[in-house]
């Protein structure tokens, strides 16, 4: 019973205005644990599990302590606390240094933080912590969400601040609220200026620690393993997007070009090293068909790598301030550093090509070379189908014919969950299993391509993408990765394969996620499928987060350059200096301007009227100072204004004195108005 | 002096409250030149706190802020997050809006002595100060203090809230350590309202001043044994409370005592009689206690001798160098007494 009296007293000192300290400092400490919690909520599910739940139970026991009203722990139980939260860190990660374990380091740190608070100090410490925490959560994401969120987390600790520097007489909370509302409001001008004009650097300080696997990214890899790309089919993560000048060219042409390999060590494909090849690589003759040029615009997102995406197969270097790109022997296009922030670049390809006819034989004789001693029976298999097809001018192009019809014919699967293979894993999934994603197909045939003595190397990328039509931006997704292979054919040079195809025609010709859901592979089949409105709402929510990254998220050095040359400024800092002070100057002015618009009204209207009637008559030569009152101001202007102003004078004297002095009538406000009108059409004449 | 104790209490409760302790006391005040912050004198009526005489600083608190949002700054740099930088100038320009939030708690409050009750020395003196506001938002945490000689606060800090529109009272307590008239302080007025990053102060000093009883002492022998000269064996006197009876005029007897209704029937001239109602009446002499005795500490002695004189009923008079008060008794009296105790010349 007691017990819940007390309950009730506390619940009435969380809401009541009178409070007494005591109460005060616990309804604080509850504020700033609930915007703590905020702030770190997000970022649990990125840390390890026991750094998660340590989090939570710190601030969990802080608030016990914070109810119960128990005394703080002690300094040597911190210390242990700290040496505890240290150790395991190291035992983690090996540092506390670096993006993960530094942002798992923050997060312990100010759990325990939130045991030591004693001082108003320790309040803003713990604040000052917790906007760290902020800008770490931006490490993971940059989105128009995130950024709600945090704007939410940023109001809330700003609330505490105002709740711990109220006086002896306390607020409600929505009038605390209301007050940091109106301080965010007031803020975003100056916000916005600064943003703008504040000069950008390109590039990191310094190095950031971790790759891409370190920081979680999504991605394609450097390698393609089993499995490596079937992971990603269920990433909804946007990898690029792409705005066609003209027309989107149709399905089977969205082939996004990313990196090549060509060596294979009987499970794993990836790029030679330089000294693994048998004869060094040279650049192939080109030759394209100019009808079939495309030119385009790609926002890529940051992936880590150095490889930059167009569509098979890029004509140009793109064209992008400070992206120094090439286009490598195997005609991957790569830029000089990684992609660390989102970039946009323009590109052109041309969808049908002619690459590596005169490509010497010598040198394709690197795309031929197979592990030894793997996969006899896709030999014999090759030595079949090399019987079948007498070394002939077009014979190759059979013999690739021939291994399409055989997954076509043949009962083989397209599946996300493939049983595993073997030590001869090619045999196994050509012979045993028959079933895998595009990467098991890709490597199958590049493998029996190979056995066949036909030049064969596995590109990666992406296939297919969609179209948002509500602001024509094509959008292309993890989940659209793919692998093919090119195959070198007498005469017509690099020819792209794809296997997957002849296995799963709507993988290419309706994306990769679509075909996955109708073939029943990926759960939710038959949701999607239909409910347009879904699909609207996505479209709608994509193009405002394309506006985000376009207009926030790329705002580059280059962006900022160009915004300060047409403002008419020179673009360097001496003209974002000019546009900054320019920029303050209007802002205070409008500040200035809003303040005495409002004191003014602010202002009680009638005692307006009663300023502007004593100047009027003063100005006629009536002695009017502030102190006297209406009748002694009639009676004045008698002595002074000719017969008529005088009357005039007498009236709005006298209903000065009734609108202030009677008791109010229902149409004050009119009359007051009505009052300020006559008062600024009367010219007193003086009596001479 | 009901009215003291409470204000006493007032005082001591708000400095309690006033955010925990010395930290906060200590932050109440920089370091300012002393002419700049004294070019206003004691200043009668009430003062208006323009934005002349606001002046407004970081707080360690904002300083330390200030150094985290350079750190922000430089890992939203590192690591290209355009958000980061959204974030790091967002949460400056919060702080820089609520820089004129805090000046704008402060300026355009008016400031009026209101008042102070006498105190014994080494008692605490209690002024009071009424607060007016014509701000259409409450002006919260104001908090006040005496300015000591070193530009910290000499004394207890008192916090208030200045309603909208409205007005309120603070009070700010001085240490007293002499006796006879004390000037109000030099008063601070600062506010770190409403983020604590920034302190807004002004320093005002109200034309007002209070009267310091000397201390009494505190182990004073008894009052002296009442003078039979002046008790005339408890006949009725010209003075007293009780109405006694007349006798006739004799030259000699002061005019306010004739009976002046009296005279207007009859001819003759009558002064009216008064009774003692207890006790009898004694004189307090200053110049009959021992010489051995310091002169601050005959007035102590003195002192104490009033207030337990009035506080047995007794009818007592004062006599100091160049100051005599009649017997009497009452509160006025013992008013009268202390007041000329506190300003006797000796």
């Amino acid at each position: 019973m007691s017990t819940a009296n007390s309950l009730l007293a506390r619940g009435r000192a969380l809401l009541g205005q009178q409070v007494s300290p005591a109460a005060r400092e616990l309804r604080d400490a509850v504020w700033l644990l609930a915007a703590v919690t905020l702030v770190v909520a997000p970022q649990l599910p990125h840390v390890p599990l026991w750094i998660a739940l340590a989090v939570l139970g710190l601030i969990g026991a802080r608030l016990a302590l914070a109810l119960g009203r128990r005394p703080l722990p002690g300094r040597w139980l911190m210390l242990a606390l700290l040496v505890t939260v240290v150790a395991g860190l190291l035992a983690q990660y090996r540092t506390v240094l670096g993006r993960e374990a530094g942002v798992s380091f923050l997060l312990l740190l100010l759990g325990l933080k939130l045991l030591e608070l004693r001082a108003r100090r320790d309040i803003y410490v713990v604040i000052t912590l917790c906007f760290f925490l902020l800008l770490t959560q931006f490490l993971r994401g940059q989105g128009l969400d995130v950024a709600m969120l945090v704007a939410v987390a940023v109001g809330a600790l700003f609330v505490v601040l105002v709740s711990v520097n109220h006086g002896t007489e306390d607020a409600p909370a929505a009038a605390k609220a209301r007050l940091v509302g109106s301080l965010m409001l007031k803020a975003l001008p100056l916000t916005l200026v600064l943003f703008v004009l504040f000069p950008r650097v390109q590039g990191p300080l310094w190095r950031l620690p971790g790759g891409p696997e370190a920081a979680g990214v999504t991605g394609l890899s450097s390698s393609m393993s089993p499995g490596s790309i079937s992971r990603l089919i269920e990433s909804d993560e946007i990898a690029l997007r792409a705005s066609f000048q003209g027309p989107v060219p149709p399905p089977d042409a969205l082939y996004w070009r990313g990196p090549v390999f060509d060596h294979y060590d009987g499970r794993t494909w990836r790029a030679a090293q330089p000294g693994e090849r048998l004869v060094p690589v040279t650049r192939p003759l080109v030759e394209v068909d100019p009808a079939s040029r495309i030119d385009y615009t790609v926002t890529l997102e940051p992936h880590r790598r150095d490889w930059l995406f167009a569509l098979d197969l890029p004509l140009d270097l793109p064209r992008a301030p400070e992206l120094r790109a090439r286009l490598t022997p195997e005609l991957e296009l790569v830029s000089a550093l990684p992609i660390e922030s989102r970039l946009r670049y323009e590109a052109s390809s041309a969808l049908r090509y002619a690459a590596g006819t005169t490509t010497p034989a010598l040198e394709l004789r690197n795309w031929v070379e197979l592990p030894p001693g793997l996969n006899p029976r896709t030999q014999t298999l090759a030595a079949q189908l090399r019987a079948q097809h007498p070394p002939a001018p077009g014979a190759d192009a059979a013999l690739v014919q021939a291994v399409l019809q055989r997954f076509r014919r043949e009962d083989y699967r397209y599946t996300l969950e493939p049983p595993p293979l073997g030590e001869h894993a090619v045999d196994d999934f050509l012979f045993e299993t028959r079933a895998g994603y595009c990467e098991h197909y890709a490597s199958a045939t590049a493998v029996l391509l190979r056995a066949l003595d036909i030049p064969a190397r596995i590109v990666t990328g992406y296939q297919g993408g969609e179209l948002n039509p509500t602001d024509g931006q094509f959008t292309v997704r993890q989940s659209d990765a793919h692998a093919w292979v090119e195959a070198w054919l007498q005469g017509r040079g690099w020819v792209r394969i794809d296997p997957t195809a002849a296995v799963a025609p709507s993988r290419v010709e309706r994306g990769a996620t679509r075909a996955a859901r109708e073939a029943g592979l990926l759960p939710g089949a038959g949701l999607v499928v239909g409910a347009d409105w879904v699909r609207h709402l996505r479209f709608g929510a994509e193009a405002l987060q394309n506006a985000w990254n376009q207009w926030v998220l790329s705002y580059s050095p280059e962006r900022q350059r160009s915004l300060v040359r047409r403002l008419g400024l020179d673009p360097d800092w001496h003209g974002l200096a000019i546009a900054f002070a320019v920029a303050i100057a209007a802002l205070s002015l409008g500040a200035a301007l809003l303040a005495l618009w409002r004191t003014r009204r602010a202002r009680d209207p009638l005692a307006l009227a009663w300023d502007g009637l004593r100047e009027r008559l003063a100005t006629a030569g009536v002695d009017a100072p502030p102190w006297i009152g209406p009748r002694e101001l009639a009676r004045r202007a008698d002595r002074s204004l000719v017969e008529m102003d005088a009357r005039t004078a007498h009236r709005l004297s006298a209903e000065v004195e009734a609108l202030r002095y009677a008791p109010s009538p229902s149409d004050a406000a009119t009359r007051v108005r009505a009052l300020r009108r006559a008062v600024q059409r009367f010219r007193p004449r003086p009596r001479h | 002096m009901a009215t003291q104790d409470s204000m006493a209490e007032t005082v001591s409760r708000a400095g309690d409250a006033a955010v925990s302790g010395r930290h906060a006391d200590a932050e109440l005040v920089v370091a300012w030149p002393r002419e700049l912050a004294g070019r206003f004198g004691p200043e009668a009526g009430e003062i208006l706190l323009d934005s002349r005489r606001v002046y407004i600083l970081p707080t360690r608190a904002g300083l330390v802020f200030a150094a985290a949002m350079l750190a922000l700054l430089v890992g939203a740099i590192n690591y290209g997050l355009q958000l980061g930088f959204l974030l790091t100038f967002f949460v400056v320009s919060i702080a820089f809006v609520a820089m004129h939030a805090t000046h704008a708690n402060l300026a355009g409050l008016r400031v009026r002595g209101a008042g102070a009750e006498p105190v014994f020395c080494g008692e605490p003196a209690v002024f009071r100060l009424m607060l007016a506001s014509d701000a259409s938002r409450p002006r919260r945490a104001l908090l006040l203090a005496a300015r000591g000689a070193d530009a910290a606060p000499a004394g207890p800090v008192s916090n208030v809230d200045v309603p909208e529109r409205s007005a309120a009272e603070a009070a700010v307590a001085v240490a007293t350590a002499r006796r006879g008239w004390l000037p109000a302080p030099r008063v601070l007025v600062a506010t770190r309202f409403p983020l604590g990053l920034w302190r807004a102060w002004a320093s005002v000093q109200p034309a007002q001043a209070v009267l310091v009883w000397p201390r009494p002492e505190d182990d004073a022998p008894p009052l002296p044994a009442q003078s039979a000269g002046a008790l005339d064996g408890g006949s009725p006197g010209l003075s007293g409370e009780h109405f006694a009876g007349v006798r006739p005029y004799q030259s000699g007897d002061p005019r306010k005592s004739i009976a002046w209704r009296l005279a207007a029937r009859n001819d003759t001239l009558s002064v009216k009689l008064f009774e003692q109602s207890r006790g009898g009446e004694m004189l307090l002499d200053y110049a009959a206690l021992p010489a051995s005795l310091a002169p601050e500490a005959r007035l102590a002695r003195l002192a104490r001798w009033v207030l337990e004189a009035d506080a047995a009923g007794l009818r007592y008079g004062l006599s100091l160098p160049g100051a005599q008060l009649p017997p009497a008794e009452g509160e006025a009296h013992r008013r009268a007494c202390l007041d000329a105790l506190a300003l006797a010349r000796v």
